[in-house]
């Protein structure tokens, strides 16, 4: 039995000049469940990403989230209902330091009121519980000992993995991740392959990945959507997907 | 004696009103990243409410009649008004506080209207948008008398006329320095905050920081309020120190000063400003004493604007960061420091 | 009616401004940022070409080359010497930009330290002077030379730059550079060489325009900062990135500017003509507000 989706795209449109990045795309994101977009360069995924993540207006269709309509919502809007991106060229905050990095990502919403700040110090007992968290996700991704490190100081794969840890300190309940494990070594990314997969069955999280290391990823996802040249050309189980032989073709095509 | 007095008194005024300004700018520009080329503006909305409030709310606490036109009398019903003041202290405080509120309010809300364009704009037309407002601005005040006294200016009334004398002067050091301390912790306790932190955030990479749920439209509006209110303060107090609000005085050029000073000290940090301000006053000071002991074919304040232009091209040239560079400040550091190892220990510091 | 002369004097005004907005938008074509120091150029341009005519003695419309000489040079000195430096050490955007506000407080210095100078040695008028102007008849009307020269000059300088962008290697090489500089440096072309080349041209044509200021207005060394409100609302509402659109834009503010200014000063209105920097602002402002791409992107599609 399948849920209901917890992120609906229905047709999607998007025109660069006279390029169709997104030629009426629908997918469905199931909760709980990693699901995969493949394809090869060009087909449309980064877009798709950046339209569900609200970087990009589309020109046509909805995106739908638990139902709700937020094809036009500034990103913040899609934050504050627990969708968080990541970006497939890191964009870390570069004078800030790893953990205000991840601080900044936070929930907690200590940072909305100046006044708030310049008038009491409650805020000050909370960041200690926020910079605690942040240290275990840190951890987690073994970047911990950079804690201290100008974001701008760190190298392509730690920036990756820097990424991954404002996501995962944002406490979303969708994450858009854009070739997480792109430049990480190939140990640390079946980590944290595992890690979503552990998200995933322990707190429910839902993902929705584009990543092009497909020996790596996709013996931990649950569900693959291929596109190419800005349409889905094939769903299912992996295993469907890459059997399908108009996903070899677009491959091979390309 | 007196001279050398008058001097410090001077200087110390004039540091803590430059003082304000360079730390709304560095709240503005150094932390969210909009330089705000209409700083010029903001500081003459303070300073203009002062010029239009102060002698008219002044003359009529003391029930003095007006006669004849603001343009031509301002300065004469100033001079009443300072001598009821200084018998009435607490009228003279009144008039103080009620000119600052309304100028800082006029100041906030002058701010948000300009974030509107600075929420839309590239950095550059909004610096043209913002210069040319602020120019707008002064040429309103200078062409309608009934608002400052247009050409002539504006009397503004001693609010510290009561003290006695040889202290008024030192009143108004403390005046300028306490409210200049105020705006310095403000600024530096958003900086080291988490609020601070989203403004870096945001400056650094807008479309992550909105994507972490930062409602960008929104600290711009705030910071710009909160940036302008702090420059119409600074106008406030300098409008009283001086005695007179001329709105030529308000020119783009006290815009650049005060970028000057906050790229010279060093934007992004705050201690920068403290610097950067000292410093800029130091040159510009001693510039003012080889006035008197240098002839030269030229006026010695041309020489000056060329001087701190070629000073600020040279430091972005050669020391972008400023005098003290911007570093990652953390909220609670004291809480987290590393051991021998480099690895982190999550108590107190020795 | 609007009196002729009022209409004559909106054309020559707005031949200044064209040529200001076209040149300013060649600078940020190449520098990606807006140059606040781009109507010191102007200034700088037209103390050149009177400092010769009143030492040298030259006639007034002589000296109109030196302004386009004092003007490139002045233009190349602050590319090479400051935004190309900058540049290439990592400035960014805001930062190339209070750069320019820098160089503008600067020049105006050196402008007025120059002014002092020269009434220091030569006991000329330095500040508030004025060019004089002959009145050509043309079949039975006095017209100022101005107006011919002026509108002559925008057109010979126009057609120039559009055989030396449209026509020449060069052209190609300079559309080639602004377009896409690292392809362009894969190329061999010489964007640097390029740029500076742009610079010159784009202070020449600051200093042709600055040349027609006195002819109009008394001259100070601040004029230069009063003009810049114009000549961005002419190159925004031109939508930066065109040159035609620039040179229409300039005829738009200028004429807006200077019939605007004489309509709300009659009766019965009567507005104090100080009050004039509210129409190019308030061109601006509409502009930005709802044709953020200029008039440009209505006939062409953003190049």
């Amino acid at each position: 039995m399948v849920d209901d989706p917890l992120l609906r795209t229905v047709d999607l449109e998007k025109h660069f000049g006279g390029v169709k990045a997104l030629d009426g795309v629908s997918i469905e994101v199931e909760p709980a469940k990693v699901t995969m977009l493949i394809g090869p360069n060009g087909s449309g995924k980064t877009t798709l990403i950046n339209v569900v993540g609200g970087a990009l207006r589309p020109d046509g269709g909805k995106v739908l989230y638990r139902d709700e309509d937020i094809t036009y919502l500034p990103p913040h809007e899609r934050y504050r209902r627990g969708i968080v991106r990541t970006f497939q060229v890191p964009k870390p905050f570069r004078s800030l330091s790893v953990l205000e990095n991840l601080l900044v990502a936070s929930r907690a919403g200590l940072d909305t009121s100046a006044a708030k700040i310049l008038l009491s110090t409650d805020w000050a007992k909370k960041e200690e519980e926020l910079i605690e968290k942040a240290f275990r996700i840190l951890e987690l991704l073994n970047i911990d000992h950079l804690w201290d490190t100008r974001a701008d100081q760190l190298s392509g794969g730690q920036m990756k993995l820097l990424e991954m840890g404002r996501a995962l300190m944002s406490e979303p309940s969708l994450l858009l991740l854009d070739e997480p494990v792109a430049g990480v070594n190939p140990t640390l990314a079946h980590d944290i392959m595992s890690h979503i997969v552990k998200l995933r069955d322990e707190i429910g999280l839902t993902f929705l990945i584009v990543e092009h290391r497909l020996d790596i990823t996709l013996q931990y996802v649950d569900r693959v959507y291929a596109m190419h040249q800005g349409r889905v050309i094939s769903h299912g189980t992996p295993e469907e997907v890459m059997s399908d032989p108009k996903v070899v073709e677009a491959y091979l095509g390309d | 004696m007196i001279n050398l007095f008058l001097l410090l008194v001077d200087i110390g005024t004039m540091y803590g009103v430059f003082l304000i300004l360079s730390a709304s700018m560095e709240l503005e520009y150094g932390e969210l990243g909009i330089p705000n080329f209409g700083k010029v503006m903001f500081f003459a909305a303070g300073a203009f409410a002062v010029g239009a409030l102060a002698v008219r709310l002044g003359t009529w606490l003391a029930g003095i009649q007006w006669q004849g036109e603001f343009k031509t009398k301002s300065i004469l019903y100033s001079t009443a008004v300072s001598n009821y003041f200084a018998t009435h202290p607490l009228q003279a405080l009144l008039v103080f506080a009620v000119t600052l509120v309304v100028a800082a309010v006029f100041g906030a809300i002058l701010g948000i209207v300009a974030s509107y364009p600075a929420i839309r704009l590239r950095e550059d037309y909004l610096a043209i948008t913002l210069i040319a407002a602020g120019e707008l601005f002064r040429i309103f005040g200078r062409n309608y008398d009934p608002f400052i006294g247009g050409t002539m200016g504006v009397g503004v009334p001693d609010i510290l006329a009561w003290m006695p004398p040889g202290t008024k002067e030192a009143g108004y050091i403390a005046l300028s320095l306490s409210f200049a301390a105020a705006s310095w912790l403000i600024l530096y306790r958003l900086s080291t905050s988490p609020f601070g932190r989203a403004l870096r955030a945001i400056r650094d990479e807008e479309l992550a920081a909105a994507t972490l749920g930062k409602d960008i439209v929104k600290y711009r509006m705030k910071v710009l309020a909160l940036g302008s209110a702090m420059a119409a303060v600074a106008g406030v107090i300098y409008a009283y120190y001086m005695g007179s609000v001329l709105a030529d005085d308000f020119n783009p050029l006290k815009t650049f000063l005060v970028v000057l000073m906050v790229v010279l000290g060093g934007s992004g940090n705050p201690y920068g400003t403290l610097v950067g301000v000292a410093v800029y006053i130091f040159l510009d000071r001693t510039l003012a004493l080889l006035k008197h002991y240098i002839i030269l074919p030229f006026d010695i304040n041309y020489a000056a604007m060329l001087f701190f232009g070629v000073i600020l091209l040279l430091v972005l040239m050669y020391r972008p960061e400023g005098i003290i560079p911007e570093r990652p400040l953390l909220t609670i550091r004291a809480k987290f420091c590393r051991t021998k190892e480099g690895k982190l220990e999550k108590r107190l510091c020795k | 009616m609007i009196d002729p002369n009022i209409l004559l004097d909106a054309l020559v005004y707005s031949n200044m401004l064209a040529l200001l907005s076209l040149s300013l938008t060649l600078t940020i074509m190449t520098l990606k940022v807006a140059n606040f120091a781009h109507g010191d150029l102007a200034i700088i341009g037209v103390y050149g070409a009177y400092t010769f005519i009143v030492i040298a003695g030259l006639a007034t419309y002589l000296t109109m080359p030196l302004a386009f000489l004092f003007g490139g040079i002045y233009a190349v000195l602050c590319y090479l010497l400051i935004y190309s430096p900058l540049r290439r050490r990592g400035a960014n955007f805001v930062m190339l930009m209070i750069a320019s506000m820098a160089i503008d407080i600067a020049t105006r210095a050196l402008l007025q330290i120059y002014a002092d100078l020269l009434k220091f040695n030569f006991k000329v008028y330095s500040r508030a002077f004025i060019f004089n102007d002959f009145t050509a008849n043309i079949l039975g009307v006095q017209v100022r030379g101005l107006v011919l020269v002026s509108s002559l000059s925008v057109i010979a300088l126009l057609a120039l730059l559009y055989i030396l962008l449209m026509k020449t290697k060069f052209g190609v090489a300079m559309r080639a550079a602004i377009e896409n500089p690292a392809l362009a440096e894969v190329l061999g072309i010489n964007v640097e060489k390029v740029y500076a080349t742009s610079w010159f041209l784009a202070g020449g044509f600051a200093g042709i325009a600055g040349f027609f200021l006195p002819f109009r207005i008394p001259t100070s060394p601040d004029l230069g900062f009063i003009i810049l409100l114009p000549i961005f609302a002419a190159s925004i509402l031109g939508g930066i990135n065109s040159l035609s659109g620039a040179v229409v834009g300039g005829y738009i503010v200028g004429f807006s500017e200077i019939l605007g200014t004489y309509l709300l000063s009659q009766p019965p209105i009567n507005l104090s003509t100080a009050y004039r920097p509210a129409i190019p602002f308030t061109i601006l402002i509409i502009t930005l507000l709802l044709l953020p791409q200029g008039i440009a992107s209505l006939w062409s599609r953003g190049d």
